[in-house]
């Protein structure tokens, strides 16, 4: 039989429809944990793995990888907090939701957006696996330095009501990112003479710190003025609604796949930029006026880049042996110890069938997700039914131990907890965390880049020739100044509908 | 609802000691060790110090009957781990993965910043070595290390090598054969381990790269080798000429080994030591090693510091080449 279809028999026997199911779990409880992520969950496996086939391996951590997308809007739709980095824009869009009452909501959009992710991301590792590897060797240096620049774009879609305060706040960002060993230098910056400062800030500690720590301030402050969010009550409807909501805007659908699958291919970037970058587009040319607000709609585009982010990193990890992403390298060397070696032989070699089961794995598990998810959704919005001198404490402790879980490090901890007080006073002062974080995000990729391509100026003796004269450093040079002009336009009417509003 | 939580927290009380006596269950009685030891990796999951423990763990684990728990301590070039281990209890329950020459580097650069000493850390065994090796595209004009160092000397600066950040071993290494062969190729840090090195070459960004000679083992497909650093030729690339050849001096190499926090005593040492050689022996290991592009070292606890302190002080005289 050819491999290809061999490989769709073997993942719907049992024992692989198992494997997923494990994955899955285990990948929506490590992504809904904040501090915890997938890669840190692939981890946990790798010891297992050893025991099993390649090909069960590979299954699982792969159901894995992709749950962790989805786990991580469980706690950013109801309480705000990101699950992981990738999980930035679901906590603003998918919270403002869960505000509205639209808890369900918020939760099942995640869910099939999620599990469509899977599917498109699916999709063009079974179709353009090659094609896709061939592309993401062509973003050297100087266009990942560009994709980054135009993720810094989207700064001004993030930003409140003044662009002077985003600016900075994303400035604050990007400093803030230069803490520790340079990357490529190998200098110490910002350590103050503290050991502990060389690792730099860990992204998911601030963000436990910006996102989190506030929001518990916000409930205990609001508690006796107003409900924390609007009451919950079962709406029947409510998967009906999303489904509808989601599969009626195939363009919105396409675009962010389009998104996830290229940031997934690009080395270096990952799900948290294809989450915001998405996001951004939905923002930008969206006509609803609740998208931006809390709508279902604004929630789909990240949560369903997000996802297809997982399958597309494994392109080059598989093809090339080159990780698109950290939980991939994960994958890769549980791959490499079992002494399987990435490459096109992968998709026709005695190991195709291997490659094609997990293939249609991430297809697969995209449906258990869904089945998984339908059932834990039910279970989960009852948390917002709890009271908040219940809820603040747990959320509180949650954020102590997710940031002392990333490096296990309590030094993280007091770092998490000066960046919470930071982004309450910030937040008092009209600074919106949006922009800060993108800061952080973005800070240690467009650096090193920019540093890198520098180099590589002064060697072909052109600035021009690196910088600009490449097809797709000019490619993202023209969509980044789209981009912020179309940006601040948009922005700038906003301005003027809410002036506009308020008189 | 109130009962509701107190369920709940019996059963995670239940569950954590449910678990507590499982894992004591599981160690020996008596002696080291008897409880799950703690393994510090000092860099990202899915690195080569990531496969180094990976590879040895459910061995190891077999001989010494007890669990061994990976850790990551990442950050700073190693420093946050190897801080971490050097602080540790000497007691044998922490131990930690080294990496040579990154562990000199970083004490003679940064000094007390660095955050540890390298007297702080007791080298157990070192495992594994992978010669520093000279990469370009398949499809490159350059053919042999020679035509490489000539279009250098008739182009200096012109040529674009990349390779892992700035002070590692890549560009120790580049630095070494510059001043060997006389040329002056422009060094091209690239962040975020090897693996983006090796996306840049073979995408066509730089004209070669340097980085461990692993790396163009596994993508041999698409790049050639020139050259290996160290005195002989590899065993996964027997056609690859050395850099001494050539009559180029270039010794840099990456190691990989185990240390312990200093104080640990003395039979903790011995049977770590022991117990690792043992399984790095074993042939199945040998070969994936072997085939993976590395050099198995089998240095024990007796070698171990001394191969250390050879390190250290070719080092030191190496740095002064990146001032």
């Amino acid at each position: 039989m050819d491999p290809v279809w061999q490989g769709l028999a073997n993942v719907l026997t049992p024992h692989y429809l198992l494997l997923m199911a494990v994955g899955v779990a285990v990948g929506s409880v490590v992504g809904a944990l904040p501090g915890f992520t997938a890669t840190m969950g692939l981890t946990v496996l790798l010891p297992f793995t050893f025991v099993m086939d390649p090909t069960s391996a590979l299954v699982l951590m792969g159901a894995l990888y992709g749950a962790a997308a989805f786990g991580d809007a469980v706690p950013a739709c109801l309480i705000a907090t990101p699950g992981t980095p990738a999980a930035v824009a679901t906590a603003m869009e998918g919270h403002r939701l869960t505000r509205k009452g639209k808890a369900p909501q918020a939760l099942l959009t995640a869910l099939v957006a999620s599990a469509l992710g899977q599917f498109t991301g699916g999709l063009s590792l079974l179709l353009l696996a090659a094609p896709l590897a061939a592309l993401s060797l062509r973003f050297g240096p100087p266009e990942v330095f560009w994709v980054g620049v135009f993720g810094l774009t989207i700064m001004a879609s993030l930003t409140g009501k003044s662009l002077l305060k985003g600016i900075a706040g994303a400035a604050l960002g990007l400093l803030l990112s230069t803490v520790g060993v340079a990357r490529t230098e190998g200098w110490v910056r910002y350590a103050f003479g503290l050991p502990q400062l060389q690792g730099g800030v860990e992204l998911v500690v601030a963000l436990i710190g910006f996102f989190t720590v506030p929001e518990v301030l916000r409930m205990v402050e609001q508690r006796r003025t107003e409900q924390y969010v609007a009451e919950y009550r079962p709406q029947p409807g409510a998967l009906w609604e999303v489904l509808r909501e989601t599969l009626t805007r195939p363009l919105l659908l396409l675009k962010a796949s389009l998104v996830g699958i290229i940031v997934g291919i690009v080395p270096g970037t990952g799900g948290p930029i294809a989450a915001l970058v998405a996001y951004n587009e939905v923002l930008r040319s969206s006509k609803n006026p609740e998208v931006g607000k809390g709508s279902i709609e604004g929630l789909i585009a990240p949560e369903l880049a997000n996802n297809s982010v997982a399958p597309a990193a494994m392109i080059p990890t598989l093809t090339l042996g080159i990780p698109g992403s950290a939980p991939a390298a994960v994958i890769l060397a549980s791959l490499l110890l079992h002494g399987v070696k990435p490459g096109r032989e992968l998709f026709a070699g005695s190991h195709a069938a291997m490659t094609y089961t997990f293939i249609w794995s991430t297809f697969v598990s995209g449906f258990v997700l869904f089945a998984v998810g339908l059932l834990m959704v039910r279970l989960l919005v009852l948390v917002i039914r709890i009271p908040v001198h219940a809820l603040a404490p747990v959320v509180l402790s949650l954020a102590v131990v997710g940031a002392f879980a990333v490096r296990n490090n309590v030094f993280d901890v007091g770092m998490m907890v000066g960046f919470g007080v930071l982004a309450y006073v910030l937040r008092k002062c009209g600074f919106e965390t949006g922009p800060v974080v993108l800061g952080l995000l973005l800070g240690p990729i467009v650096e090193p880049a920019l540093i890198t391509s520098l180099t590589l100026a002064q060697a072909r003796g052109s600035w021009l020739e690196v910088f600009v004269l490449r097809p797709f450093s000019a490619l993202f040079i023209a969509l980044s100044v789209w981009s912020l002009v179309r940006g601040l336009r948009g922005w700038k009417l906003a301005q003027q509908v809410e002036a506009a509003g308020e008189a | 609802m109130r009962g509701g939580w107190r369920w709940v927290m019996a059963c995670v009380v239940a569950l954590t000691m449910a678990g507590s006596l499982v894992l004591s269950a599981a160690g020996a009685p008596s002696g080291y060790p008897n409880r799950p030891i703690t393994w510090l990796v000092a860099f990202a999951p899915g690195g080569q110090s990531d496969v180094e423990v990976r590879r040895i763990q459910p061995h190891l684990e077999k001989l010494l009957g007890v669990r061994i728990l990976v850790e990551y301590r990442t950050g700073g070039g190693g420093a946050v781990g190897w801080s971490e281990l050097a602080r540790a209890r000497p007691d044998g329950y922490t131990v930690g993965g080294l990496v040579m020459p990154h562990m000199v580097i970083q004490t003679l650069l940064r000094g007390a910043e660095a955050g540890y000493r390298l007297d702080q850390i007791r080298s157990i065994a070192w495992t594994v070595s992978a010669p520093n090796a000279l990469m370009v595209r398949r499809d490159s004009p350059f053919r042999t290390l020679r035509d490489f160092v000539e279009y250098a000397k008739a182009n200096p600066g012109k040529l674009a090598v990349g390779g892992v950040e700035r002070l590692s071993p890549s560009d120790l290494s580049l630095a070494q054969f510059m001043q060997a062969a006389g040329i002056r190729l422009t060094y091209v840090p690239i962040a975020g381990g090897a693996g983006p090195v090796m996306t840049s070459l073979i995408g066509g960004h730089v004209d070669a790269a340097t980085t461990a000679a692993s790396h163009g083992v596994r993508h041999k497909d698409q790049v050639r080798v020139l050259a290996v650093s160290g005195k002989q030729r590899m065993k996964a690339l027997p056609d690859v000429p050395t850099f001494a050849e050539f009559g180029y001096n270039v010794t840099v190499e990456t190691s990989w080994g185990v240390g312990a926090p200093a104080g640990v005593p003395a039979e903790v040492v011995t049977k770590l030591s022991q117990a690792i050689l043992q399984v790095m022996r074993m042939p199945e290991i040998r070969k994936a090693v072997e085939e993976e592009g590395l050099t198995p070292l089998y240095l024990g606890h007796a070698e171990s510091q001394a191969y250390v302190n050879r390190l250290v002080s070719t080092y030191r005289e190496l740095v002064n080449l990146l001032r």
